[in-house]
């Protein structure tokens, strides 16, 4: 094993709970509310009242009579709703992970163990966020796409329990595989997206004596009031504000947002042209470069 | 050149002048130090005398203000993870990462040192009590060294260094890791470099010894040498006043009558004013050290 693999395996190890673990807990769970669900409804006496603007079912559903458009909007509103409590999970594994992971070691340590190893500081922060935008994302998609599948068996069960059209359909119109690509290829592009915040919590995480959340938020707050207290330009707080965006992800948010929401992979593809990513790059490079830079010297609290 | 003068010739660390502050504190005051291979030195001072600084200026590990240091021919500040594959250290409370199993640690250590050798490492461990299935936080503070020792054994790093590495150990895990360190570890191509502030602990493994204090080098010699250059007189009040014109570096009185130590001073000069005898290393700290402190 390469010593860029052992150190991504290290990172694993040390986060596997909160990439992992705690994912699987979450498809568990939902596996198990989803088969309660099933038990209660599809089986069972309920009477069930479909009341949905939104979905403008009539009172006897039937896939059947579904459009295109229908299947369209309600396969993707299907996948994302899914893919929300993983992400959410992530969301918050890697901002933890990010913000404590060089000042943990500092903390116990195990910094002077880890540096008197033959390996340079950026290949350990390349590392960390390597596990944190790459690999804990991949977990995420996996997990997704069981808890996709389990719900289109449930959700089988209860069209034909119910005599509501041809279950069959649900297969192969949930777009099960799209939604997969957009996922892997949404991470990808949001990996370079989101790297400028990824690496200033590292940078932040190295650099602070204590209280790492409480120093994340408030320099970049400081530094807005600045800005606009100096100059009135806003050029910080929309910086931030667009790169904490789900921006590459499909279906997330809501048009209301600072960055328009993307859905088809053309969509996806097309923030890659945005100079912004690229800029975000720059800067992401910077910090994680600093980030390394501070680690080589500050080693305790 | 045979091999070994070759090897005897090139500094494993060459450090001219070290100078790190911490704000208005002074840890290092223009410390230096040329270490060769089979050398073990002993970095000896009282607590806060620079001992730790030292060491991790030396490695890389914090930045010098001021100062020439090449470490196995390269600048650590730069180059420590080069530095690093033949080099190893042991900091002076337990550093292995306390959420790891040991397992996983021994499979991290060999993925990232090139010169891991595993069989060496089962060797070391078998005569343990360490669990490979154990995490580093369920063993105790010797076991912890052990396996630290052990990690280090299995490399083959050109220097060790060792940074009070038995503090809080007991008697019998420290005469193991020093039993370990000499059998196992120190041939004529390595180098160790060892801080304490139990100078009587190690003083038999030494070949040279450094006296450190507020961040200078008060003395630096070989322990071979202290013979010929430091004597300890044991006399007689009148004897002792005999003494006293020859500039003794410290004078303490004892049941044997009143000790005196000089530097320099020939040994059949002061034979003629009572019992004299070579120093050992804690009574030559106290003579040195002591009363700049």
């Amino acid at each position: 094993m390469s010593p860029f693999a052992t150190l991504l395996k290290r990172e694993w190890l040390e986060h596997r709970a909160p990439f992992f673990w705690f994912q699987a807990a979450a498809l568990g769970l939902l596996t198990v509310v989803a088969v309660l669900a099933l038990l209660v409804t599809g089986f069972g006496e309920v009477e069930i009242h479909i009341q949905s603007e939104g979905l403008n079912a009539p009172p006897a559903l039937s896939i059947d009579v579904w459009s295109d458009p229908e299947w369209q909007r309600y396969a993707a509103t299907y996948r994302q709703l899914v893919t929300l409590p993983f992400f959410g999970i992530y969301l918050l594994a890697a901002l933890f992970m990010l913000l404590g992971t060089l000042y943990d070691e500092r903390k116990d340590r195990s910094v002077l163990f880890w540096k008197s190893l033959p390996v340079t500081d950026l290949e350990t922060v390349l590392s960390k966020l390597v596990v944190a935008l790459w690999i804990a994302p991949l977990i995420l998609i996996v997990c997704v796409l069981f808890a996709q599948i389990i719900g289109l068996v449930i959700l089988s069960v209860f069209v034909w329990s119910r005599d509501l059209g041809d279950a069959w359909q649900l297969w192969w119109r949930a777009g099960i595989p799209l939604g997969a690509f957009q996922l892997l290829l949404g991470f990808l592009i949001q990996s370079l997206w989101v790297l400028p915040v990824a690496a200033y919590l590292m940078l932040i995480s190295v650099s602070v004596p204590r209280m790492a959340l409480l120093w994340a938020v408030a320099v970049p707050v400081g530094a807005a009031l600045l800005e606009f207290g100096a100059f009135g330009t806003r050029t910080i707080a929309s910086f931030v504000s667009r790169h904490i965006e789900p921006a590459a992800l499909p279906g997330f948010g809501d048009d209301d947002r600072i960055m328009p929401v993307v859905h088809t992979v053309g969509d996806q593809l097309a923030l890659l042209a945005n100079p912004d990513l690229w800029l975000g790059v720059l800067i992401g490079a910077g910090f994680a470069y600093a980030a390394a830079k501070v680690r080589g010297f500050n080693n305790e609290l | 050149m045979s091999d070994i003068s070759e090897l005897e010739s090139t500094s494993l660390i060459q450090a001219r002048g070290l100078e790190k502050s911490f704000r208005d504190v002074r840890a290092l005051d223009g410390f230096d130090l040329d270490l060769k291979p089979g050398r073990i030195v002993g970095l000896i001072g009282p607590n806060g005398s620079g001992k730790t600084t030292a060491i991790k200026t030396l490695l890389g590990l914090c930045r010098r203000n001021a100062g020439e240091l090449t470490v196995l021919g390269r600048d650590p500040a730069d180059g420590r993870a080069r530095i690093m594959q033949q080099v190893a250290y042991i900091a002076d409370t337990g550093i292995l990462p306390r959420w790891m199993k040991v397992a996983d640690l021994i499979d991290c250590f060999e993925g990232l040192h090139p010169s891991f050798d595993r069989a060496r490492l089962d060797a070391t461990l078998a005569d343990t009590d360490v669990r490979r299935n154990a995490k580093v936080q369920a063993l105790s503070k010797g076991m912890n060294v052990q396996l630290h020792l052990a990690l280090i054994l299995a490399i083959d790093a050109r220097l060790l260094v060792l940074d009070e590495p038995t503090l809080g150990l007991d008697q019998i895990f420290r005469q193991k890791f020093y039993n370990l360190l000499v059998n196992d570890y120190a041939n004529e191509a390595r180098s160790i470099l060892i801080t304490t502030h139990e100078v009587r602990e190690i003083e038999h493994l030494l070949t040279d010894v450094i006296f450190l204090s507020h961040g200078r080098c008060r003395l630096s010699i070989e322990t071979a040498a202290l013979e010929g250059r430091f004597t300890k007189l044991v006399a007689d009040p009148a004897g002792a006043d005999a003494a006293r014109p020859l500039n003794p570096l410290f004078e303490q009185r004892s049941l044997q009558g009143v000790e005196l130590i000089f530097d320099g001073v020939p040994r059949d000069q002061l034979a003629a004013l009572g019992d004299v005898h070579t120093p050992n290393l804690a009574e030559l700290f106290v003579a040195v050290v002591g009363g700049r402190e």
